[in-house]
């Protein structure tokens, strides 16, 4: 699979939020995230998908929360103090993204990405734009279009 | 060259949508006042056409341009008389004029469009009919033909216009005027419009002609205001010369006044000869003329045979509703938002005021004013998004005059109410469906006109297009006077089809027959016509009505006509509706499909709460209504309410088989004592007829309806009515289909809205087998096949379940246990002043002694004349079922068999067996009174269950009687018919497969051969009804099944009377 881009043109690093799936440490580029909350009172969705926990009604809008863990392929994630909501504005909605727990924001130099392997820490390679690999981080680059694919 | 000025394009772009609009319904008035011509109307239509051009050449719109001065010629020669516009002349403008929307819905590319085809058409009829104006027959040099842009748009401003025509207005009075105008200086810069500024023109006389020197502008690249924009108009008008000027607004020197036809004639040929590069106009004109002109003849009557089967189904097939991006909005109506938009922020700075004094008489004012603020506002908003139905019903002569004509049919269309306002997203929802229904109707509905006048109607067939308001809905009604639906067709086509079985269809109304047009793969069209059926038909358009939140409803009359009558809602974004609650969530049923609640009480609930098949339904007045339990149908755990602090706890069993473990991992501690406490909750529920009600909770039942469809749906808890806005799921969730979406609740949790008609198909309740007709029917069958027996239930021990035919039981009474008096083995109790003797089952049968209660109850039973009571032990139940008797495994004296009842096994009690057995003496009498019977009397008995056969056979061989048996009506009749000499009396089951007991007996009673055989009914169920039944086809006597002894009192009765009768 061709890595993509996620830079920008006239901008060679990217901030990244990291965020903890399971024991994978991943990346979103900031630049596509509306908020991060905690998680906040659900209405559960009966017969939706299970990797679909609910929907909550964010300033008079109703966002999906979604288990991302579960829907790359991961345990279905143990709700803690820690949890956080990341919302963000996928294909015109806004879909919010339980995660186990929020990292820091790091810079990622395009020259330090790589294409991502088969497997990080057992989510799939093809979730991933690229490996972000630092002194000391190790950053899976999410790709959200593969991520929130809805299956057919 | 397309103008680059967006906003100019786009005004233009509507306004001629909007003469479009008009253009076909007036059209079509034309077409109809056919000779009489209503000259207002034809003018109408020319200035729609006329302002159309004006705007094309301003804007370079060469196509629209050049199609709708075409049409205008047309339309010019209807004015003056010259044409008399027939259905072919109709045809083709209605063509150009689809062309026409078309190429303005696409402005950017309308000059690729072909339009050749139309314009020829157009060319025919305005060349074919009249005399050419001889400034065209003098140019004739065929050259360039395939250039598409050039055509009128590029040549100098030379008109195109007969030279009849003008001299025609001169000899109305008429004054013709040149006038030179510059559309940016004196339009724009003036801040009219295109339309105005030609409008106002029309308002005082006639455009004739108008051009645009295109050719001065061609080479401008940048827009430039200092540039000019020339617009020449050719225009007759009976103002004087000296006002002209301010008609025009224009200076003196930009008019020309023409006054006779010399002088114009030399103003074209001045025209054509001033341009040295003229070249291209006249070879255009030639272009076009030479390849009509010698065909113009038969042209007319060849296109519309051709041109409608190819072009007609593309305007009203594929087109895609334009789906319009801006909306007009009246201005009062946009002032009272703002008014109300600037009492809100007044209101809002008065409840900051009111928090921060921390009034609280203040701060409830406020939000009393708020609220009705908000109510205000939302109604304002909500109309500006209502839109008359008018704006689809317009379509619809079209659409009617075409197929009418491709159908050879005549069919006039009525629109009523087209005023009607409904929201702007609903009128574009049922446009489809309309659309499909209306064809319908003149497809399949109207007869031809042959038809039409052998059955006497009018050979003009009619339909009929209203919408009306009725309670907070709109009502539009498709009616037709055609031949109507034929019930039994249609039920014998679904029934073909599989759709249905023949015994539900026996039993259902015509209306409910001719419904059936909107079951799933269900279409009349013997033959698919590409008109109307395409196979998929009325179940799509219910679907999509359905989704609407619509009903529809379809009446019919054989030889009458149809009317369909759809139900909508006024709007879809804010809906009234109720909170339910179920599992601990909160769901919002919308308001117009509910019915009615219905709480039944928890001592209620076994009593109305009955299950037929695997289906529940619940008795309410008399009809059956199928149950959805909601938490079933969204597939959630089952949550039960706790007996002991009446908080809802989840019931994690998958099963009821399921144990529940106090080790399970599942529970935490604080939840085991009340665990315990369910178990016996489930214990007690096993006995139920179903164990998820349970005995302390009442049942609430939504009573909801889709359409035809009307179920129950079952949830915990009920709560208001409130106005929700709807608001869409995302598209992870967007395959859920029990959901129309999701609102925000007052304490800003969110609440699923449920999608009423999609739960009852998710849950497999489907339009017609789900009606609780269906389910009588299905009843019925199951009647028939098998014998429903009205059982007694009780127990002795505990945990075993007995059973006795209810026929057999005088009453029930309840004792205490101190009252029974024994004397040795036998017990008695006093009632009613008499000693009642009180039989156990244990004291014959092998089964566990009674519970040690201190009540208990006694069933009364008559035998050999004498009362007697049995005791048992509650809880003492009534049950209509089927059963299947094992007469083999269990039988003992005093048992008859055994059957699984509600999942246990339940013996049936021999009350006779065991009463014989305690007291043999009663019975020595009773034989002493049978034994003056006839002897060698031999008895024909009918009866399908095997069970019930063997037993009565059993009881008439022991009086000695000869038993002739026969498993169902047929077979006893062909033994009638092969014994008859042995044969002297006939006992019949009512309910038997192939011929019932009724059916047998008119038979008997009807043929002189066997009328003189006494018939006695067995039943298991003794209603009215069927006693009734039974007495008009000639039952002598009715009779219990189990009940022996009066049933060997009856038939000793019958063949004494018989012997009386004949002695």
């Amino acid at each position: 699979m061709e890595r993509k881009d996620f830079n920008s043109k006239d901008n060679k690093t990217t901030e990244l939020t990291t965020f903890y799936l399971g024991d994978a440490l991943c990346g979103i580029d900031i630049r596509k995230i509306q908020e991060i909350n905690k998680l906040i009172d659900m209405t559960r969705v009966p017969q939706a998908p299970d990797y679909v926990l609910g929907v909550l009604n964010l300033r008079g809008e109703i966002v999906t929360i979604i288990d991302l863990g579960r829907k790359l392929g991961l345990s279905p994630a143990q709700i803690t103090s820690e949890s956080r909501n990341i919302i963000i504005n996928h294909r015109g909605e806004n879909v919010g993204l339980l995660v186990d727990r929020i990292g820091d924001v790091v810079e990622a130099n395009e020259k330090k990405v790589e294409p991502a392997p088969a497997n990080l820490e057992d989510i799939q390679g093809r979730f991933f734009e690229g490996v972000l690999k630092d002194e000391k981080v190790l950053v899976g680059i999410l790709n959200l279009d593969e991520a929130l694919k809805s299956e057919e | 060259m397309i103008i680059e000025d967006e906003e100019t394009l786009q005004m233009y772009v509507e306004e001629s949508r909007e003469h479009l609009a008009d253009i076909e319904n007036d059209i079509l008035a034309i077409e109809e006042c056919g000779e009489n011509i209503d000259e207002e109307l034809v003018n109408k239509v020319f200035r729609a056409a006329h302002s159309i051009k004006g705007g094309a050449g301003f804007m370079g719109l060469n196509n629209i341009k050049e199609l709708s001065h075409k049409m205008e010629n047309v339309l010019g020669m209807i004015r003056d008389g010259k044409l008399t516009p027939n259905a072919e002349i109709t045809n083709v403008l209605l063509e150009a004029s689809d062309v026409l929307r078309e190429m303005i819905n696409d402005v950017q590319n309308s000059n690729e469009i072909d339009i050749s085809e139309h314009v020829t058409a157009l060319n025919a009829i305005s060349e074919g009919t009249t005399l050419l104006g001889e400034e065209k027959q003098q140019t004739e040099q065929p050259e360039v033909k395939d250039e598409k842009l050039p055509k009128t748009a590029d040549t100098k401003p030379s008109f195109d216009v007969e030279i009849d025509r003008v001299s025609k207005a001169i000899q109305k009075g008429n004054f013709i005027y040149i006038v030179d105008c510059d559309l940016l200086s004196d339009v724009q810069a003036k801040n009219k419009t295109l339309g105005e500024f030609i409008s106002s023109i029309n308002d005082c006389g006639e455009i004739l002609d108008c051009v645009i020197d295109t050719e001065s502008l061609g080479t401008l690249e940048i827009y430039s205001d200092s540039q000019p924009f020339p617009l020449r108009i050719l225009f007759a008008s009976i103002i004087e010369p000296d006002l002209i000027t301010t008609v025009f607004d224009l200076d003196e020197g930009k008019i020309t006044t023409i006054k006779d036809e010399s002088e114009l004639s030399s103003f074209f040929e001045k025209q054509k000869e001033e341009p040295p590069e003229e070249a291209t106009q006249p070879e255009k004109k030639a272009a076009k003329k030479p390849v009509e002109v010698k065909p113009s003849q038969e042209v007319p009557s060849k296109k519309p045979d051709t041109k409608p089967a190819k072009s007609k189904p593309r305007p009203q097939d594929t087109k895609p509703i334009v789906h319009e991006t801006s909306l007009r909005v009246h201005v009062q109506l946009l002032d009272s938002l703002m008014n109300l938009a600037g009492e809100l922020v007044l209101s809002r700075n008065q409840l900051l005021q009111a928090v921060g004094s921390g009034d609280q008489h203040q701060l409830e004012v406020i939000s009393q004013r708020i609220d009705m603020i908000t109510s205000d506002l939302q109604e304002a908003i909500m109309l500006t998004r209502m839109q008359p139905v008018g704006n689809i019903f317009n379509k619809f002569p079209r659409v009617v005059r075409d197929l009418a004509r491709k159908l050879g049919k005549d069919v006039e269309l009525q629109l009523e109410g087209k005023d009607v306002e409904l929201d702007k997203t609903i009128i574009e929802a049922i446009s489809d469906p309309l659309t499909h229904l209306v064809r319908n109707a003149v497809d399949h509905g109207i007869e031809s006109p042959e038809d039409r006048i052998k059955a006497g109607k009018d050979p003009k067939g009619t339909v009929i297009l209203r919408a009306y308001h009725e309670a907070g809905q709109v009502n539009i009604e498709i009616a037709d006077d055609g031949k109507g639906l034929d019930p039994e067709v249609l039920a014998n086509k679904a029934v073909d089809k599989g759709l249905i079985a023949e015994e539900q269809a026996k039993v259902m109304s015509d209306k409910e027959k001719v419904n059936l047009i909107f079951y799933p793969g269900f279409s009349t069209a013997e033959q698919v016509t590409d008109v109307s059926g395409r196979g998929v038909g009325m179940d799509v358009v219910k679907t999509n009505l359905d989704k609407l939140g619509g009903e529809v409803e379809l009446d019919s009359m054989p030889g009458k006509g149809t009317t369909i009558k759809i139900k909508l809602p006024l709007t879809l974004t804010i809906i009234p509706s109720l909170l339910v609650s179920a599992a601990g969530d909160k769901y919002a049923i919308p308001q117009i499909n509910i019915e009615e609640l219905l709480r039944i009480p928890a001592s209620q609930v076994k009593d109305r709460i009955e299950k037929v098949g695997n289906a529940e339904v619940v008795r309410l007045r008399g009809q059956l209504l199928p149950l959805v339990r909601l938490v079933d149908a969204l597939d959630i755990d089952r949550v039960y309410v706790d007996k002991k602090d009446g908080q809802p706890k989840p019931d994690r069993r998958k099963s009821i088989a399921d144990r529940r473990s106090k080790t399970s991992p599942y529970f935490f501690d604080e939840e085991q004592e009340k665990d315990e406490s369910t178990q016996e909750v489930f214990i007690e529920r096993r006995s139920g007829i179903d164990r998820r009600y349970h005995a302390s909770s009442a049942v609430n039942i939504v009573v909801v309806s889709a359409g035809p469809l009307k179920y129950g749906l079952v949830v915990d808890e009920l709560h208001d009515s409130e106005e929700i806005v709807v608001k869409p799921l995302g598209r992870h969730i967007k395959k859920c289909k029990g959901y129309i979406g999701a609102t925000i609740l007052g304490d800003g949790r969110v609440a699923l809205i449920l999608d009423i008609p999609n739960i009852a198909k998710m849950t497999n309740l489907t339009s017609v087998d789900a009606s609780d007709r269906a389910l009588e029917v299905s009843r019925a069958a199951a009647k028939a096949s098998e014998d429903v027996q009205s059982l007694v239930i009780f127990r002795n021990a505990e945990d075993e379940q007995f059973a006795i035919p209810l026929g057999l039981v005088q009453r029930i009474e309840r004792v205490k246990r101190n009252d029974i008096e024994a004397f040795g083995n036998r017990k008695t109790i006093q009632y009613r002043g008499r000693n009642l003797p009180l039989v156990g089952i244990e004291e014959v049968v092998e089964v566990k002694p009674i519970a040690d209660h201190d009540e208990l109850e006694v069933i009364v039973f008559k035998i050999a004349g004498r009362e007697v009571g049995l005791l048992a032990t509650g809880p003492i139940d009534v049950i209509d079922v089927a059963i299947q008797v094992d007469a083999d495994t269990l039988k003992q004296q005093g048992i008859l068999g055994s059957s699984i009842i509600n999942g246990h096994t339940t013996l049936m009690l021999d009350i006779y067996g065991l009463v014989q057995a305690l007291y043999p003496s009663w019975f020595t009498e009773l034989k002493t009174v049978e034994a003056e019977g006839d002897k060698g009397i031999t008895i024909l008995l009918a009866e399908d269950s095997n069970f019930f056969r063997a037993q009565v056979r059993k009881f008439l061989e022991d009086e000695g009687y000869g038993v002739i048996e026969a498993e169902d009506g047929l077979v006893a009749w062909n033994s009638l018919q092969e014994r008859i000499d042995e044969i002297d009396l006939v006992l019949t089951d009512i309910e038997m497969p192939n011929m019932d007991g009724f059916a047998l007996t008119e038979k008997i009673k009807n043929d002189s051969r066997y009328n003189h055989l006494p018939v006695i009914a067995l039943t298991t169920l003794a209603d009215d009804e069927s006693i009734e039944k039974g007495k008009e086809v000639g039952v002598d006597d009715y009779q219990i099944k189990l009940d022996k002894e009066r049933l060997l009192e009856g038939i000793y009765k019958v063949l004494k009377g018989m012997s009386l009768a004949k002695g």
